[in-house]
């Protein structure tokens, strides 16, 4: 039981001249525990994606399966909202949503509106601070008055209150400095590791992709092109030029090496001590004269 | 060189607690390329508004073109220094992209036939000339970011300033933009201050200037600052790969130095193979 997608398609304006299939002929099956990125050029359909993994938009034909819930496509839906408990969306840029005048009231939000008592909606708040490696010093803060990655981290939390199975984060990491995001990207495999969370990433660095995914999903123009393990995407070089992907940083600089030296290195290699240690065999050990 | 930027212990505060800008010396030289490194919250982007006079120093000045910014010298100062923001959505106020960029010339009584002129000149330049009669809020994140450099080019200033201009694109965008500015660089007449937290958009610039806690605390080439990894680290930014595989390879002895760039590092590696 996780999250299927029964031959999905989704228009968006419809009956407008402006219609547009954004989805097309979506077969998917997300299991759950595991860790998967989405990725895909901007238009490829990678939000209206996404949001279907919690009811936000409905398919126009076809069926999504939402963990005992099943949505079908062009009929009236009754009684999704327990979905969207269980599978946490954070959008784009949360913390422009953050809107209660302190810290707690906007993390209790989404338990309340679950139908939890005020008692445990705080117990809650205090909780997912913690996950999201926040102070509780914080709590009777106004959301408004912290720093950018704080007020992000607060959003989360108001989403994790709510102990969502899944997670489904749109580029997270997005306008945070370097530190931020490795903090961020940190937070959630610590979730996935440590609570048993399901984390569905949409991102554009394929760093991530290679350091945290599993699986990879690539969508191009409404339909998925790809759905496999992240080095068999990574090793594919025809696919990644026909969509235009990009590599792992790591990846790029091993065949930069390979082409200039003429060797033969593992392109599954995502660390610098790897990396180091597969040159040093390839160049015929350490050099101990100079 | 001269310089076109001269700030001299320069402090701000928002809430007249907490200093956001401490003690800043900094002198930027004409057509040259800053880039200001430093994570969120290190004050760059309050330098950024300081620097066109949308905040107000605490103390200290800045002198841009040998004025001193002041409430004065102010809109002579704005017409010398365009600025690019980071959020792409909230820079529009024309209903047509041709709108948007006559805006700022429009407040600054340029005639109707140059206006043409620029507008055509600059929207070639971020080659967005198709697009001069669409509404701005349905481009996407990168051609809006180019429109906004085509409103900051038409107002002729000397000096461009680039605040986080591509944090919030996509790989595709980030990239348009960084080969335009450096496009702008070799045309060879802005002095060109980008603001970022991207180490690849720093390697392309002149010169790196990091800032923490509000004030300059390291400036220098992009390959001597980019590999300094203590001072990186401290500053809350990161190292670039291949000084991480560098450092790494130094421990096997099969190279001499630290490589912030690809091409020097691959280019080493090659020459040991040679001798090997």
């Amino acid at each position: 039981m996780g999250i299927q997608f029964d031959k999905v398609n989704y228009l968006y304006a419809r009956g407008t001249s402006q219609e547009k299939a954004a989805l097309i002929d979506i077969d998917l099956n997300i299991d759950l525990n595991d860790f998967i990125a989405i990725i895909g050029h901007t238009g490829s359909g990678k939000s209206t994606l996404i949001q279907h993994m919690n009811a936000i938009l409905q398919p126009t034909s076809g069926v999504v399966k939402i963990l005992d819930k099943t949505i079908i496509g062009g009929r009236k839906n009754r009684d999704i909202n327990i979905v969207r408990k269980r599978v946490g969306l954070v959008f784009q840029f949360p913390e422009y949503q953050l809107f209660e005048e302190t810290v707690e009231k906007d993390i209790m939000f989404g338990p309340l509106n679950f139908g939890v008592t005020k008692e445990e909606a705080a117990i809650k708040a205090r909780e997912a601070l913690k996950w999201v490696g926040l102070d509780q010093d914080l709590l009777q803060r106004s959301p408004l008055n912290l720093s950018g990655g704080q007020m992000r981290r607060v959003a989360i939390a108001g989403i994790l209150a709510m102990e969502p199975d899944v997670l489904v984060l749109d580029e997270p990491t997005a306008g945070l400095d370097p530190q931020g995001q490795k903090e961020m990207m940190e937070m959630f495999y610590n979730l996935h590791v440590n609570q048993q969370k399901t984390i569905i990433l949409v991102t554009h660095d394929m760093n991530y992709v290679a350091q945290y995914a599993n699986r990879v999903i690539v969508l191009n123009e409404g339909r998925i092109v790809f759905d496999g393990n992240t080095w068999d995407l990574f090793a594919n070089y025809e696919l990644i030029k026909k969509y235009h992907l990009d590599l792992p940083d790591i990846t790029k600089l091993i065949i930069d090496i390979e082409n200039k030296l003429g060797i033969e290195l593992d392109h599954k290699i995502n660390t610098v001590e790897n990396l180091a240690q597969a040159l040093v065999q390839a160049l015929g050990g350490a050099n101990h004269v100079r | 060189m001269k310089p076109i930027i001269e700030i001299t212990d320069l402090y701000f505060s928002y809430d007249n607690k907490n200093l956001a800008i401490n003690n800043l010396n900094l002198i930027i030289y004409e057509k040259e390329w800053v880039a200001i490194l430093g994570h969120n919250g290190s004050g760059k982007s309050t330098l950024a508004k300081l620097l066109i006079g949308l905040l107000e120093p605490l103390r200290g000045t800045i002198k841009v073109n040998d004025k001193i910014l002041s409430q004065e010298t102010v809109y002579d100062i704005r017409r010398e220094t365009g600025i690019v923001f980071q959020n792409p959505d909230n820079q529009f106020v024309g209903s047509t992209v041709a709108d948007d960029i006559a805006f700022g010339m429009e407040n600054q009584q340029i005639s109707r036939e140059e206006m043409k002129k620029r507008i055509d000149k600059y929207i070639k330049k971020v080659r967005m000339e198709a697009y001069l009669q669409h509404e701005p809020h349905l481009l996407s994140g990168g051609q809006k970011q180019r429109v906004a450099i085509a409103g900051a080019l038409a107002m002729d200033t000397k000096i461009l300033v680039f605040d986080e201009a591509t944090s919030m694109l996509d790989p595709q965008g980030r990239e348009d933009i960084n080969t335009l500015i450096q496009e702008l660089k070799n045309d060879g007449d802005k002095t060109i201050i980008s603001i970022t937290h991207d180490i690849k958009e720093a390697m392309l610039a002149d010169r790196v200037v990091v800032m923490k806690e509000g004030t300059v605390v390291a400036t220098g080439k992009p390959t001597e600052i980019l590999k300094d990894e203590t001072l990186m680290k401290d500053c809350g930014l990161d190292v670039p790969l291949t000084v991480k595989l560098s450092q790494e390879l130094k421990k096997y002895n099969i190279i001499n130095d630290i490589y912030v760039n690809q091409e020097d590092l691959v280019k080493s590696l090659w020459e040991y193979s040679l001798i090997k």
